[in-house]
């Protein structure tokens, strides 16, 4: 890491407070280093073994914030940014991974799981499609579903990130879930 | 989604978009209120509203899980055996569980030989942090000693930073099979049960709870004593905790156990040594019935809710009488069974069993004490699964209003004009009956004084109206030597004044003399009356089944008969079955015998307050069903107006009804509404009963929270401290009502940033939930979290 940890907390709390262009550092610090941990995490998978994005984000969350006291609100904006970063690079790597099992021939052995995990990869990719559709219907649904989906975080912490009341973030996500049902039950 | 391909245009964006937005919106109102709102927003625009609606399948449609975690895939589980863990050497696997994987092993240093089991759980510690919480949790129950609980050893991280515990290795079987297998009978299977609630309490008195209580869990060694297995086990990898990366596949709920879950924490709620309780009385009922009180027809989560958190289960004794096959071995053949399991037995369960911790036995050793007393002959201190103790509930007191009270006056009314007769007959054969005219004078006096103490609003703590009316009982039978039926007459009377005021045992005992002194010599219509009280009696003791079967029994000795006693009775009858079927949860009965009760008052002299009655019993029942509030406010409406008509709006049962429709609003969210209807309940108890009855108090509490609800704090404000003030005169010292006053007040307080004001009427109300015993512990966890904000805030 180049910066501090000091500026790191300092771009939270900036973006805590509409600092857009501290969102835009702290999301490329982020980047980088979630960057980093997943390709350890690629690195030694496993077939059937995919990450765990929560696991993801506590690792790099620990590393970036390594000893500072970060209080529950700069956490929790944290993860909103992890989630976006989060639905990029499992995205890609969705897309890296079906694009060899379409390919064939290759040396991975993924037979017994396969059934599972090309379900997993396909339907990563229809919800990723899906969710730029009601980007473009609903950019508030959009956004929660990614926290609430990419990031994992809860109803109460999406409130926060978001400054809504927890009822309509609520009520927005139990839209924006319907919706998509049907877009994937097509 | 069928009818739309590439090539169709579908829903054009903006209406699409419009649809998400209206529906999102259209989510805050109540599911009933939802559509005329709908409707009324699309302005006719019905290919806008058919998306909505599309939207609105789709919610329903989509499985719980749905979007729940991007990633479903589990790690693959790595071979453990073989593996060396501390001091321990992984020997084979024994078993697999909802949160791990359980292996046997032996000690490989230290300098002795010791099996152990391991627990391996699903799960990875990512950070120092939650490895420092697994610590702590491990060293908890490390510390928890006693020979009825596996002790845990040792514990840790493996390489590959999965939590272990190594545990004591318990070898026995699980204590449902050893009783099978040992034939125990029901006294051996209670007392072992009551070693079983020794072990748990001690766990209690130390802070951990077991979480997860089942018959696997509970394991019976070779020498017959009982071992409890995973002690707080299921806390150590609290995923909200602790903040794991736990497998996103499972739900909550498919982690524990349905079977034996309590009501809170298939809820997702805070678990207590209460929810143990539960568990336990889940344990007895099947080491006593030898099946569960429920089984789930899937186990969808919200199927699982539903089943665990509405539904009432049988008695033991009932589901013994009704079920084909036999009982488990070493128990007794079905109907020797029943007879022994009805009554104390029942009521032991059932008090364990109960939806609401506070409800349950406060403790385990309470519940092992029960036992004992059942064991000893003596008298149980269990209430069943309902019973008096609804009447006390702080907040519904009112809402299961039945004919009982304004009908015990009258019954005591009836039986001294048949007394004073009585004592004119005797009077009129001067020389044959001196004697009898004598005693029916006396009956006749006695009559009279306890109507004039009576009040019917205050009988319910009147100690002495019951107690006069318990005195009573023993010289009955000498009173009124030789004259059955007004022997019959007097005990009826007496068994339904008792009733009303909860003397349910004493109660019971003089309306059955009486039914027996009627079926000798008494028309359909006296059998029909007294069927009628002791309907109302299985009522209170939730016997629902019995009491459903007294009640159709009065209505068919009732088919056919006329005349006004049959007529007014015919509408009591299906009142209080219309009330039963509701405190049993089945609404729509209920509804159901409320019409009755209208059909049958139809064209009869019945009086516009019991009409009232009636209607508030629908009312009651239709803010109960899904989709009905707006019938049960009109309802609601008709039973102001014939409570008016009879007694005027200045009168305690109007006021009564003001506060029932209060509730159906607040289930529809119109605080406001509800506010003003508990103000103009409040005034009305004010006049008429005084400003220090518990009814005034009851309402100026309700009003209190329907204010700090509304976020209304200044009004709320003076209401709770009223509240408190009445409480404090009408409650002894440490009742839980006067906390719950100061809770209201802790409340208001820290909604108006006075933190010195909110914590010490929390703090006062903590201190008066702890001392006070059976209390709901959601009141003390509410009490708790205003003194954590408190102590956060700056």
């Amino acid at each position: 890491m180049e910066q501090g940890q000091d500026s790191l907390t300092g771009w939270l709390r900036a973006w805590s407070a509409g600092d857009a262009e501290a969102g835009a550092r702290l999301f490329e610090s982020v980047y980088a280093e979630l960057r980093v941990v997943a390709a350890r995490q690629l690195a030694k998978e496993r077939p059937g073994h995919t990450y765990q994005p929560t696991a993801l984000v506590n690792e790099a969350f620990l590393k970036l914030l390594r000893g500072t006291p970060v209080d529950w609100q700069d956490r929790v904006h944290f993860f909103a940014v992890s989630s976006r970063i989060i639905r990029q690079i499992l995205v890609d790597h969705g897309r890296r991974r079906n694009a060899q099992r379409r390919g064939g021939g290759n040396e991975i052995t993924l037979q017994p799981e396969l059934h599972g995990e090309t379900n997993d990869a396909v339907e990563l990719l229809a919800i990723d499609t899906a969710l730029d559709r009601l980007e473009s219907l609903n950019e508030r649904q959009a956004r929660i579903v990614e926290l609430r989906y990419f990031g994992g975080l809860t109803i109460e912490e999406v409130a926060v990130a978001t400054e809504q009341s927890e009822a309509t973030v609520s009520r927005q996500w139990r839209a924006a879930r319907a919706w998509l049902y049907r877009q994937l039950a097509a | 989604m069928t009818d739309r391909d590439e090539n169709s245009p579908g829903e054009p964006p903006d209406r699409e978009a419009r649809a998400l937005a209206l529906f999102a919106e259209s989510l805050e109102l109540a599911s009933s209120l939802r559509f005329s709102w709908l409707a009324e927003r699309c302005a006719g625009d019905t290919e806008l509203l058919a998306e909505i609606l599309r939207l609105s399948d789709a919610d329903r449609s989509a499985q719980d899980d749905f979007l729940r975690s991007p990633l479903d895939a589990v790690p693959p589980t790595p071979q453990r055996v073989g593996d060396r863990l501390g001091a321990f050497e992984i020997v084979a696997e024994i078993g697999a569980g909802g949160m791990g994987r359980v292996f046997e092993a032996r000690r490989v240093a230290g300098g002795f030989a010791q099996a152990v089991a391991v627990k391996l759980f699903e799960a990875r510690l990512t950070s120092p942090d939650a490895r420092a919480r697994f610590e702590a949790e491990r060293e908890i129950l490390a510390s928890l000693e006693h020979p009825g609980i596996a002790r845990v050893i040792d514990g840790g991280t493996t390489e590959d930073d999965v939590p272990y515990l190594v545990m004591e290795l318990v070898r026995g079987q699980r204590i449902v099979d050893f009783c099978r297998g040992h034939a125990l009978d029901l006294d051996a299977r209670l007392q072992l049960f009551q070693r079983v609630c020794a072990a748990v309490e001690l766990a209690h008195e130390r802070g951990i709870v077991h979480r997860d209580l089942k018959p696997g869990n509970v394991l019976v060694t070779h020498a017959g004593d009982p071992k409890l297995i995973d002690f707080g086990i299921a806390k150590v990898l609290d995923a909200e905790a602790l903040d794991v990366a736990l497998p996103q596949t499972r739900t909550q709920a498919q982690l524990l156990t349905p079977e034996y879950a309590s009501p809170e924490q298939v809820r997702g709620e805070a678990v207590t040594a209460a929810s143990d309780v539960y568990s336990l009385g889940v344990l007895l009922y099947e080491l006593l019935v030898g099946s569960r009180p429920y089984h789930f027809p899937s186990l969808a989560p919200a199927e699982i809710e539903r089943t665990v958190c509405d539904s009432v289960p049988s008695n033991p004794s009932d589901l013994v009488a009704r079920r084909q096959s036999s009982p488990p071995a070493g128990l007794n053949d079905a109907r020797e069974l029943q007879r022994a399991l009805r009554g104390d037995l029942d009521r032991i369960v059932m008090t364990a069993l109960r939806k609401e911790p506070g409800g349950r036995y406060p403790t385990a050793a309470a519940f092992a004490e029960d036992i004992g007393r059942y064991l000893g002959g003596f008298p149980v201190r269990a209430r069943g699964a309902s019973g008096a103790y609804r009447l006390g509930k702080f907040v519904q007191r009112h809402r299961a209003a039945s004919v009982a009270v304004a009908a015990t006056l009258g019954i005591l009314v009836a039986a001294l004009v048949l007394v004073s007769q009585q004592a004119n007959v005797a009077r009129d054969q001067r020389d044959l009956a001196q004697r009898e005219a004598g005693r029916a004078t006396a009956a006749k006096d006695f009559l009279v004084e306890l109507i004039g103490r009576s009040d019917p609003f205050e009988n319910a703590e009147s100690a002495t109206l019951a107690g006069a009316l318990r005195q009573s009982v023993p010289g009955m039978a000498e009173r009124f030597d030789g004259q059955p039926e007004l022997e019959a007459e007097m005990r009826y009377a007496i068994g339904y004044a008792l009733q009303n005021l909860g003397e349910i045992p004493l109660a019971r005992e003089q309306l059955e003399r009486a039914l027996a002194l009627r079926e000798a010599q008494g028309s359909a219509l006296d059998r029909a009356e007294v069927l009628d009280g002791l309907g109302i009696v299985n009522w209170w003791e939730s016997e629902f089944d019995r009491g459903e079967e007294r009640f159709a029994e009065a209505v068919a000795l009732l088919a056919g008969e006329g005349g006004e006693r049959a007529e007014l009775l015919r509408a009591n009858v299906w009142t209080n079955l219309a009330g039963l079927r509701a405190d049993a949860g089945a609404f729509a009965e209920s509804l159901a015998a409320s019409d009755a009760a209208l059909a049958a008052a139809e064209g009869t002299a019945i009086g516009a307050e019991t009409l009232a009655t009636i209607w508030g019993n629908r009312a009651n029942a239709l803010g109960s069903l899904e989709g009905r509030e707006l019938d049960s406010i009109a309802s609601f409406e008709k039973a102001l107006e014939l409570q008016a008509e009879a007694t005027g709006e200045m009168h305690p049962n109007y006021a009564i009804i003001l506060n029932n429709l209060a509730f159906t609003h607040y289930g529809l969210g119109n605080l406001e509404e509800v506010n003003r209807l508990f103000e103009r309940s409040l005034e009305i108890r004010r006049a008429t009963l005084g400003p220090e009855h518990p009814q005034t108090a009851t309402a100026l509490f309700n009003l209190a929270a329907g204010q700090v609800a509304a976020g209304a704090y200044d009004r709320a404000e003076p209401n709770a401290l009223e509240a408190l003030k009445v409480a404090r005169n009408g409650y002894a010292a440490g009742h839980p009502r006067i906390g719950k006053a100061h809770e209201k007040l802790a409340q208001v307080y820290q909604a108006t940033a006075r933190p010195e004001l909110a914590r010490s009427h929390a703090e006062q109300a903590l201190a008066i939930y702890e001392a006070a015993p059976g209390v709901d512990p959601a009141w003390v966890a509410t009490v708790e979290g205003i003194l954590a904000a408190l102590a956060e805030a700056p």
